[in-house]
């Protein structure tokens, strides 16, 4: 029997499971990368750069640490630093003592410190330091290198550091719960902050790549349906507006729609939409909230991200629609007298259908990056902005958790497309898996 | 009979009027003379790679100097800072597209842009089709003559892939939860479907025409640009060849199994199979009859992936994360004019450039 609820459970359990293993590999296998190409430190000010920063040890390997050893010393490269740390923890002394020594030494012997240089590297405006190097030397007596060099030394600032080699590979741990990669992990789950975080990100892209997805398949099926209605003139205008709107890239488009529609001072026109920078990114933003507070700074950004993808979505309802055309059943329906739009509406775009619905169940993925782009220009603190700044500030983990809720998000869109291509269609159920 | 201004724009060769182009450009605006003979040796400006060199290079006596000679990350930030378009500077230098904050000329960025753009496009596109091409034939070529193989060896393949899931899985289910048992519940699971699979298979065969379509399915739910930025972090920031070689890696996937489907029409054509049967070696088969046949898919395949790459690009450095320190990219310049909006010249021409870049690879691609 092949009926019973028992089973069913089981098929859903099956289906679960395949999914989470394909998640499971996609995170794993980008994780395992990562891991053995290099990774990134969290903390703030406790990284050595220069000639300390090479380090000698071969891939990633297991190891048991001992109960006295202090994780946060994995982060430093093997070599005469490190084995001192190890020194302190072995007699006793804890880790900030030894930072403390270390500042002290460093303090004493006149060795550079870096925290000033790891400052600059979190100052990412390039406008704020141009203008502040203008300043400078507008206000200070004309420095010939820097007028020289301006360039370069903007460049420099907001350029990231170049790394020579790999800064230090991470030390791994078999079983256990002390290693470093435990704590980076546990900084994403446990630490209030970060969860609350990625929640209220996760919300207000919700709302966002909602609002977009929604109106690319209206505006998508709307423009599709108003071609057909058109005659050859109007149509070559129309395809032409949908070819060069589809290659325009969403952040160009944004450039320009900022320009004219919106109510900051950028715009002297127009004053349709609040601006880049008009939403306060809060700390914490509950689904409920965002809908009834904050929608309107989604619309100009849901219609911008749209715009491509509907261009897109309607040049393929075309093709299928000029297509299905030439079928008997459509000379047969006009024949009949039946008119042009509901032709039009019923009967063809039911039978388009079918690839459309995987058409918009694989869009998820180019509308992401949209929206990653997107909410960078109207500082909109989701999830596209939360990949950004995590990149920026070498939170990998974030980056790794939000890798993963995009793909698992995508995956289930598409699974989800297929299960309504079998409502739709119920022909596709017996056909076979 | 086709006719009409759309006809010669599509019979246009674009592939091979656009190195000229390059070379004309490289003439046209250069930071370095386009020839200049010194005692030390000669030096040709009309060759040099991408405009990293941020410095003028001084002319010798004997140089042939371009026509515009300046660079594109020369700044003047006394007097001619944000100059409109068509204007000159009091020095009496006519600036076409106008400046920008520091005094940078913004054509000179545009064309700096554009080979780097036409670098990038060029680079991918052709590498990749090149190798998605040769994977896509070998797939469609080893699914209709399967390598057979004895079961010992494809379980070696089936173990060692295995372990691989047994390593990972076990190591970060434990790190992050502690739970192991979900690790044991999930190799379990994973142990009968894999093992279920193998034990049906009636022909031991390498997974070779499978192959391109797992690895295209790994690669689909993540996009590109997230791929990237998880790249960017790694390796702290990418840069040019890096990204390259990254974009190249990431289009494979797709067009392997792109181009494996079009091959599909071609392998049971009968010529293929006499081949085989004369016993043509199987590269030489590959190579020389599968391959030749599927060169127009592929040219379909390597427009949209420089337009793709393009596009790529100038998003990373539009966030801030490409080689944007280094390097004057229209990405970089949209980004400027997008913070400064009171000299939108800077940010509209790079606009423009990528927008009509895009739109001509699009053609490309739809003209047959």
């Amino acid at each position: 029997m092949t009926t019973g609820i028992i089973y069913n459970l089981l098929r859903i359990f099956a289906g679960l499971l395949k999914l989470m293993i394909k998640v499971l590999v996609i995170v794993l296998s980008v994780y395992f990368l990562a891991s053995i190409i290099g990774s990134r430190n969290i903390e703030d000010g406790d990284t050595y750069q220069g000639d300390e920063f090479k380090t000698h040890l071969p891939a990633f390997y297991f190891s048991v640490l001992p109960g006295w050893y202090d994780a946060r010393l994995s982060l430093y490269p093997a070599g005469p630093v490190k084995k001192q740390g190890i020194d302190f923890l072995k007699n006793g002394l804890t880790y900030n003592d030894w930072l403390k020594f270390r500042a002290l030494v460093d303090t004493i012997s006149g060795r550079p410190q870096y925290k000033n240089w790891n400052e600059l590297k979190y100052i990412h405006l390039i406008s704020e330091i141009n203008s502040r190097i203008r300043m400078e030397s507008k206000n200070a007596a004309p420095d010939e290198f820097l007028q020289k060099n301006l360039a370069e030394i903007s460049g420099l600032l907001t350029g990231r550091h170049r790394i020579t080699g790999l800064k230090y590979l991470p030390q791994l741990q078999f079983w256990g719960k002390s290693n470093n990669f435990h704590q980076e992990l546990m900084s994403v789950f446990s630490t209030t902050d970060k969860w609350l975080q990625l929640r209220s990100a996760f919300n207000l892209s919700f709302v966002l790549s909602l609002l977009a997805y929604l109106s690319t398949i209206l505006f998508g099926t709307l423009l599709a349906l108003w071609y057909m209605r058109m005659k050859s003139l109007g149509r070559r205008i129309l395809m032409t507006y949908l070819n060069i709107i589809y290659v325009f890239p969403v952040f160009c488009l944004t450039v320009i729609a900022v320009q004219f529609f919106t109510s900051d001072y950028y715009s002297p026109w127009l004053n349709w939409f609040p601006g880049p920078g008009t939403f306060l990114m809060m700390s914490s933003v509950s689904l409920g909230s965002v809908f009834s507070d904050s929608v309107g700074y989604f619309i100009l950004p849901a219609l911008l991200l749209s715009l491509p993808l509907s261009a897109g979505a309607a040049m393929r309802w075309i093709t299928g629609m000029r297509e299905e055309m030439d079928k008997p059943y459509v000379i047969t329906l006009k024949s009949k007298g039946i008119s042009n739009r509901d032709i039009n509406t019923v009967h063809v775009l039911k039978n388009v259908s079918l690839p459309m619905i995987v058409y918009f169940g694989m869009l998820f993925p180019s509308l992401m990056s949209g929206v990653l782009l997107i909410e960078n220009v109207f500082s909109i603190g989701g999830i596209g902005r939360l990949t950004w700044q995590s990149v920026r500030y070498d939170d990998f983990m974030m980056l790794l958790v939000i890798t993963a809720l995009v793909a698992m998000i995508n995956i289930f869109m598409s699974q989800l497309a297929s299960k309504i291509m079998k409502y739709v269609d119920p022909r596709l159920k017996v056909a076979g898996s | 009979m086709k006719q009409g201004v759309r006809h010669i724009f599509q019979k246009f060769k674009w592939w091979l009027v656009l190195p000229l182009a390059y070379l004309l450009l490289k003439c046209l605006i250069n930071p370095e003379p386009v020839v200049s003979i010194d005692s030390s040796g000669v030096r040709f400006g009309l060759f040099n790679y991408y405009n990293i060199s941020v410095k003028m290079q001084p002319a010798a006596d004997l140089s042939i100097k371009p026509l515009l000679y300046i660079s594109a990350y020369e700044t003047n930030i006394d007097g001619t800072t944000s100059l409109p378009p068509w204007t000159r500077s009091e020095d009496g230098k006519l600036h076409i597209m106008g400046t920008d904050h520091l005094g940078r000329d913004v054509f000179a960025g545009f064309v700096a842009g554009l080979e780097i753009a036409l670098i990038l496009g060029f680079a991918v596109s052709l590498a990749s089709g090149l190798l998605s091409l040769l994977m896509g034939a070998a797939g469609s070529y080893f699914g209709r003559f399967p390598i057979k193989v004895s079961w010992v060896e494809l379980s070696i393949w089936w173990i060692g892939g295995f372990i691989f899931l047994i390593i990972t899985s076990w190591w970060i289910i434990g790190a992050v939860s502690g739970w192991s048992w979900l690790t044991v519940i999930i190799l379990v699971f994973a142990f009968i479907i894999l093992a279920r699979r193998f034990f049906q298979r009636r022909k031991h065969i390498l997974p070779v025409s499978s192959f391109n379509r797992r690895i295209q399915e790994f690669f689909q739910p993540l996009p590109d640009l997230v791929i990237l930025l998880v790249v960017a972090s790694i390796f702290d920031s990418i840069g040019f060849t890096g990204l390259i070689i990254i974009l190249i890696s990431l289009r494979l996937p797709t067009g392997a199994w792109y181009l494996q489907g079009q091959a599909q029409q071609f392998v049971y054509l009968p010529h293929i199979d006499q081949a085989k049967v004369m016993g043509i070696q199987d590269s030489r088969i590959i190579v020389r009859h599968l391959a030749p046949m599927m060169l127009p898919a592929t040219g379909t395949f390597m427009s949209l992936t420089a337009a793709r790459a393009v596009l790529a690009e100038s998003a990373l450095s539009f966030l801030g994360i490409g080689p944007t320190g280094e390097l004057m990219s229209w990405g970089s310049m949209i980004r400027l004019g997008l913070s400064n909006m009171q000299i939108w010249w800077v940010a509209l021409f790079p606009v423009l450039g990528l927008v009509g870049l895009t739109m001509l690879f699009r053609i490309k691609t739809y003209s047959k």
